[in-house]
């Protein structure tokens, strides 16, 4: 990503709410950008300052959490309809996605080099179109775009980690791995699981902060 | 005469500040009640610690390297002190205490070293890679991440999140809203007050000890750790477990209802008491065990 980040996208970082597939774009370009990450740093300097308001007015996280989920689930309330929320464009972007997505990891998968490359297999092929595979499907890929994208970030950095520390990283990053695979897996033989899907998504949450910590140590020492 | 004083002093001068010292540090200045302090060190110690005076203490043992000399920056409304010379090979342990006007927001990174905060009653924030962190107190907030070190919270804070890859876990005290998360380590909840929390590991332990306050809501993640909760006889919750291949004990012989799913795995749910706290267990291998103590 050459550009900066745009508001809405340095807020969600700030607040850690950025979108998977966005998360990694975002992590590769603050690890070059000294503007973003100060811009981040003044957010949640506010972030803070605004948590010490009285509580009376503050929203429990899970109500914005749920507010949130709402104005997503109810295109009613997005009137001014995004141009790339466009169906025949969103299947076109699903179907580059497919592709590019497919090309990375089978680009990282032959690259040995560097901590965690390769470990996760690639998301199972479905063969079905019902909608709750394809939202796994979706999900599945766009973890792994951000995982990819952090990937690269360590990898360019990761000689300023200790051996111990790489060592230490791969061994549990493998565990995820092991871990993701049996899930998905799993989940593979009965995708309408609902528990299954969220172990999916909490095995590929563990592995990102997994990835963005030794990422974020990795900067601070180079 | 002069000129040998002179020459005295140089050489004195030179040979204070080998290439790599170690010295003693005290300082002493003024400091605003709620300014930002930003601690680093890359091996060693930092204790940080609040207290009812406006103005910022550092004291210790440090070790200055040829690229990098320990100091303090900054003034007023934020301060930056300590080392991070990355490019010795092993750094010497610097040994940093500091003391700070107790609401102030505090920022603090470390190497391999240790971290012990108290009685900072502003923001924190605090990341190591390999060094053990405990932070006590009554902060407004706290963020705490170490890949490899154990992480003690016990604190009375709004929102507590403790991240580790392999380090132990441990909370303690009064926290509304908690997350807890790691990968190999251990997570033990113990006698902490949490309105709602979220526990996740991928093989490390979840553990809670304690009691269940009403109306809570807490959330317990793991693909093959282990669940286990020592309750007090008289509890009131509900308990909704659901897994893949794992499976649930209670010994409170409370009726458990399962359900098992079309192809396989199975949720189970049951109620101690009158109900009123909500715990989810969701594991894909992991054992749940709900004990009375």
């Amino acid at each position: 990503m050459k550009s900066h980040l745009d508001e809405q996208q340095l807020n969600d970082c700030a607040d850690d709410t950025l979108d998977p597939a966005d998360r990694g774009r975002a992590e590769a370009h603050l690890a070059a950008c000294d503007a973003c990450r100060a811009a981040i740093d003044r957010l949640r300097q506010l972030r803070s300052e605004l948590a010490s308001l009285p509580r009376s007015i503050t929203p429990p996280p899970h109500v914005l959490m749920g507010v949130r989920a709402m104005a997503l689930a109810a295109p009613a309330l997005h009137p001014e309809r995004r141009w790339y929320t466009r169906p025949p464009l969103l299947a076109a972007a699903a179907v580059l996605l497919v592709v590019i997505s497919s090309a990375t990891t089978a680009l990282l998968l032959r690259q040995p080099s560097g901590v965690g490359t390769g470990a996760t297999a690639p998301p199972p092929t479905l063969s079905t179109g019902s909608a709750g595979l394809v939202a796994v499907h979706a999900m599945e890929r766009s973890y792994e775009d951000a995982i990819a994208e952090v990937q690269r970030a360590l990898r360019e950095q990761q000689s300023s980690l200790a051996p111990e520390t790489l060592h230490v990283l791969q061994a549990n990053l493998d565990i995820v791995d092991r871990a993701l695979a049996e899930a998905r897996s799993a989940l593979r033989a009965d995708p309408g699981n609902d528990a299954l899907t969220a172990l999916v998504r909490s095995g590929y949450e563990r592995k990102l902060d997994v990835l963005r910590s030794a990422t974020s140590h990795a900067r601070a020492r180079s | 005469m002069t000129g040998r004083l002179i020459g005295t002093i140089a050489l004195l001068a030179a040979t204070a500040q080998p290439a790599t010292a170690q010295r003693e540090i005290a300082e002493r200045f003024a400091a605003v009640a709620d300014g930002y302090v930003r601690v680093q060190n890359i091996a060693g110690s930092v204790k940080v610690i609040g207290w009812d005076r406006d103005s910022i203490a550092v004291s210790g043992t440090v070790y200055d390297t040829p690229a990098e000399r320990f100091e303090v920056q900054g003034g007023d409304g934020a301060v930056k002190l300590g080392l991070w010379d990355t490019s010795v090979e092993r750094a010497e342990p610097s040994h940093i205490e500091v003391r700070l006007p107790a609401r102030s927001r505090v920022w603090i990174r470390t190497g391999s070293a240790a971290i012990h905060v108290s009685n900072v009653t502003g923001g924190l924030d605090v990341n190591s890679v390999g060094g053990d962190i405990e932070v006590r107190g009554e902060p407004r907030e706290v963020f705490v991440e170490s890949m490899t070190g154990r992480v003690t919270l016990d604190v009375r804070t709004a929102v507590g999140r403790a991240k580790t890859v392999t380090g132990a876990i441990l909370m303690r005290g009064a926290i509304a809203d908690a997350t807890a998360t790691s990968v190999s380590g251990n997570v033990l909840i113990e006698d902490a007050t949490i309105e709602r929390g979220s526990f996740e590991s991928v093989d490390g332990e979840l553990r809670f000890v304690g009691q269940l306050r009403r109306g809570s809501s807490l959330d317990f993640v793991t693909h093959a750790g282990a669940v286990e909760f020592l309750l007090p006889a008289a509890t009131d919750a509900e308990f909704r477990f659901s897994t893949y291949e794992g499976g649930l004990r209670s010994e409170f012989g409370a009726q458990v209802r399962t359900t098992i799913s079309k192809i396989k795995g199975s949720e189970q749910s049951f109620i101690l008491g009158q109900g009123g706290a909500r715990v989810n267990i969701r594991t894909f291998r992991g054992r749940a065990i709900v004990r009375s103590r």
